[in-house]
């Protein structure tokens, strides 16, 4: 009777939310790129003359007969759903006209490597085991719910093991692991991480169809499949959860597509390596990505598609990485549908989808789902900054801008990495101080102290950036060591922006090197290129007390570094305490509350007990003056996400986990950690560092020896050169090195 | 009714995804009685089989709801090993069509630190055609390590299509056709 109860009550809110989700009638047409010249195409609207994030916004405008005109031209095509009238809008949303690629015509690049023949004027194409990608995502408020479908297959003569190290995330919580092999579909359970190891291999030596997937990093997972025979196929479905990050107006929905080739630093075994196709294991780390050389090309696509239920209005969506076709729901201007362009579906760059909501109807809110008992549940918290907080002035500043200029920031992402600078000097203020300190293998800066910020100062810090140019590998332990270490001046706030793509292996030691060196500074991240390592940028971030933020190679650098200087500007919020208004609340995550910056709302996840009510006040001190945030705690009418809480709260947990074994001393903290990180990961079915997804299809014994591993090659991320991030020195770090040494 | 019904089944799948299934109070206590089927009243007994090999295998076994007349419309069911080291190493659907997709398992009741393997499976289908008489509603794919592996399977409970609980029967065996049976 208890289990009927409590299937009643989740059932029929769940209805509300599949109802939410994808059950709209709209109509969906799709456009063929004829090109700009076919469209009118206009700058859209700015309210100050800046242009954040709608240079490459082009506003398609149609005839008044359209579609009807258009269907008859043959140039749209009407997939379902009732007419569209004449009067609705379409936006199309499409990349920028001229394609931001380096001056230079170089190999590497991800958009060049798909046209740039090999020495034999042709381009190759290599056979891999993945053909295919498909994504699918549905949004509801602030979480996504993304299926990631992987269609391997065996293109090679004899059976093979298929091998691929792809990103996700770095707040996935990944919790649903599906194997196909031909018409049936195995759910693969979570393991702990070793004991899933041993069941793969094992399976696999006897000849199962087995697959195994585990993680390497919060953002970076190895899927492997055994056993695929010649001609056949395999599906692997994968299901995570995360939450969206909200600024500025807006939400960012990203869905990473490829890993940039890291450094690892001489000596350093436990990194992610980067090699070419074929030649596997020279980079001499455990978990490698081989990447496909300049003329090849391996037919590995990805289709994307994205259901967004906002909640609120949706003003603006754009995406600046892909060309898109958008769908707004003609009645509800909270809902609209995303699909990548066939044409743009080549796997080399995050896929990042922003949609700006109407400002004032962002507010600070309570999600909550009962558990099945009714006496208590999961809840997550958005805390918005009160609007007022940017009358506030800030204080003198210190700021210290730490530029990577290694092999893998050449071309577009160091002209990137300029502009912002350039920028952010041109927005210091009388009574600021500034430092640059670039890094590659070693670290220089501007002078032996910081700058003061006069004109002459800046002048000094213009021409500094400018002549900065790349190459070497990454040591930004060298970088973090030198922003970090010198003498604090008390009279001035620290803030020290790394402009970085992340490309490292060694995340760990620069985290724990960062957060034992902050003292009162703070960090903010600036992620610079197509595809940047996202878990270390939020990571940084994070610890650091600050935000992050990301320049895509198509973007305004220099409008990025506006709103940094816009957030910076004005004080955070600090000292934050939560009264839940009598409520029983535990577990709160992340453990240590942020800071609360203009435009960048906190989120937090618990569990409680007992019912809700009253007021929620949210406390801190903002310029010194004690502030209060009131939250109603009212669970009726909310838009509220069955069955994705308590994944998101495990998720935030293992996160705080992870912290806790990164920065506490001594053996025994990291391992108590580790156990407690296991423990939430297997009660709540999720991937994490300790855990692995193993699916065995017992019925499914091929003949013969396991057969050969291949590992699938990827694409170099746009923007990246081969040569000087795969090839040379810069990914291979040391161990080249050492090989020519004398 | 039928969308009290819709929504009590989803809730059912999801309840059992997100954790908040659990046994009633007194079912891990003493043995199951010996016998062939569990009733869905949740007092009966389970259907026992024996393993036949050594060594380390991977093997599936079959699990069967017999609902009589009534159209099965959803289930749960829990599944464990009472002898040898068995790993559960994936789960799949039944034979009809109503139940081929993979019924979801609580990690919890698995990871719950037992010495031997304890599984709870669920599904339910919104089908228009539902399986009566007995049918496969899974497969479960194990691995298993020493002496021959031995299981019992009780039903928890099993709805009809109009939403009510009905009677029916559940027992387990050896997947017919499996990788024993090829080289």
């Amino acid at each position: 009777m208890r289990m009927w109860t409590r299937a009643v009550g989740l059932g029929v809110a769940l209805l509300g939310i599949a109802a939410a989700v994808g059950l709209q009638a709209c109509q969906t047409v799709g456009l063929k790129a004829t090109g700009p010249t076919s469209a009118q195409a206009a700058a859209s609207g700015s309210r100050d003359g800046k242009v954040p994030w709608a240079r490459t916004h082009s506003l398609i405008e149609y005839p008044s007969d359209w579609p009807a005109h258009a269907l008859k031209r043959g140039e749209l095509r009407q997939e379902r759903g009732p007419a569209f009238a004449a009067t609705e809008e379409l936006w199309v949303i499409q990349k920028a006209v001229e394609p931001a690629t380096p001056a230079e015509d170089v190999p590497g690049s991800g958009a060049l490597v798909t046209k740039q023949p090999g020495s034999d004027g042709k381009e190759t194409q290599v056979p891999v085991p993945l053909k295919h990608t498909d994504v699918r995502a549905s949004i509801t408020g602030y979480i996504a719910t993304v299926n990631v479908k992987q269609q391997f297959h065996n293109p090679f003569s004899t059976k093979i093991e298929a091998v691929y190290v792809f990103p996700l995330p770095e707040n996935a919580a990944v919790n649903e692991f599906l194997m196909t092999v031909g018409e049936r579909t195995i759910r693969g359970i979570i393991r702990e991480k070793e004991e899933a190891k041993k069941i793969y291999e094992e399976a696999r030596s006897q000849g199962f169809v087995a697959s195994l997937l585990t993680q390497e990093r919060p953002n970076i997972f190895t899927q492997s499949v055994a056993n695929i025979e010649p001609g056949k196929a395999i599906d692997i479905d994968i299901k995570y959860y995360h939450t969206l990050s909200y600024h500025d107006g807006g939400f960012d929905f990203v869905f990473p597509m490829v890993l940039g080739p890291r450094f690892n630093p001489p000596g350093f075994a436990d990194g992610i390596g980067a090699a070419g196709r074929g030649d596997g294991g020279s980079s001499g780390q455990k978990t490698e990505v081989q990447y496909l050389k300049p003329g090849e090309r391996s037919g590995h696509d990805i289709a994307l598609e994205v259901e967004i239920d906002a909640g609120v209005s949706i003003e603006k969506i754009l995406s600046k990485s892909h060309t898109v076709a958008v769908l707004r729901d003609s009645e509800d201007s909270s809902k609209a549908r995303v699909k990548l362009a066939a044409e743009d579906s080549i796997p080399n760059r995050d896929f990042v989808l922003r949609y700006a909501v109407a400002g004032d109807r962002i507010k600070s809110a309570l999600l909550t789902q009962a558990d099945a008992a009714g006496r208590g549940g999961y809840f997550t918290l958005m805390i918005v900054p009160p609007a007022d907080m940017k009358s506030l002035e800030r204080s003198p500043m210190e700021v210290v801008f730490v530029v990577d200029r290694s092999g893998s920031m050449s071309g577009r992402p160091m002209e990137q990495a300029r502009a912002a600078i350039e920028r952010g000097l041109n927005r210091l203020q009388p009574g600021d101080s500034f430092q640059v300190i670039d890094f590659a293998e070693t670290a220089s800066t501007l002078g032996p102290r910081p700058v003061e910020a006069t004109p002459a100062g800046i002048r000094q810090g213009l021409a500094y950036s400018a002549q900065l140019n790349s190459g070497g590998g990454t040591m930004m332990l060298t970088g973090m060591k030198a922003a970090l270490d010198f003498p604090h001046d008390p009279r001035r706030l620290r803030v020290v922006s790394f402009l970085t793509d992340g490309y490292i292996g060694n995340e760990a030691e620069i985290l724990r090197a960062m957060y034992e060196r902050l003292g009162a500074a703070r960090v903010f991240s600036f992620g610079v290129g197509s595809a940047t390592n996202r878990y270390l940028l939020a990571e940084m971030a994070r610890l650091g007390r600050g935000a992050v933020a990301y320049v895509g190679l198509d973007e305004e650098a220099g409008d990025i570094m506006d709103l940094f200087f816009d957030r910076i500007s004005h004080p955070a919020m600090t000292d934050l305490r939560v009264d839940w208004g009598g409520a029983r609340v535990s577990e709160v995550y992340p453990a240590r509350t942020p800071d609360l910056f203009v435009g960048r709302p906190v989120l937090l996840a618990g569990r409680y007990e007992g019912p809700w009510g009253g007021t929620i006040r949210v406390k801190g001190l903002a310029a010194g003056v004690e502030r209060e945030i009131e939250i109603a705690a009212d669970a009726e009418g909310q838009a509220v996400a069955k069955g994705v809480l308590p994944a998101v709260w495990a998720r935030m947990k293992i996160a705080d986990l992870c912290d806790r074994e990164l920065l506490e001393a001594g053996p025994r903290a990291a391992e108590e950690a580790q156990g407690a990180i296991k423990r939430v990961a297997l009660e709540y079915g999720l991937m994490s560092a300790y855990t692995s997804f193993v699916a065995v299809d017992s019925m499914t014994r091929t003949a013969g020896e396991f057969g050969v591993s291949v590992v699938q090659p990827v694409e170099v991320p746009a923007g990246v050169r081969y040569e000087t991030a795969v090839g040379g020195t810069a990914a291979t770090g040391g161990r080249q090195k050492e090989d020519n040494r004398p | 009714m039928v969308r009290l019904w819709v929504a009590m089944l989803v809730g059912l799948a999801v309840a059992l995804g997100a954790r908040e299934v659990s046994p009633r109070a007194g079912q891990e206590a003493g043995a199951l009685p010996a016998g062939g089927e569990a009733s869905a009243s949740g007092d009966g007994h389970a259907a026992e089989r024996r393993g036949t090999q050594e060594g380390a295998r991977f093997e599936a076994i079959d699990i069967f709801v017999d609902s009589g007349v009534a159209a099965l419309a959803a289930y749960q069911v829990e599944a464990k090993a009472t002898a040898g080291d068995v790993r559960l190493v994936g789960v799949e659907g039944g034979e009809h069509a109503a139940f081929a997709p993979a019924p979801h398992y609580d990690p919890a009741v698995l990871h719950a630190g037992r010495m031997r393997e304890r599984i709870v499976i669920a599904a339910f289908s919104t089908a228009g055609e539902l399986p009566t008489g007995r049918t496969r509603v899974a497969r479960l794919h194990v691995r298993v390590t020493g002496e021959q592996a031995d299981y019992a399977v009780r039903l928890e409970t099993a709805g009809g299509a109009d939403g009510k609980r009905i009677q029916a029967k559940v027992d387990w065996a050896a997947a017919a056709g499996g990788a024993g049976d090829r080289k």
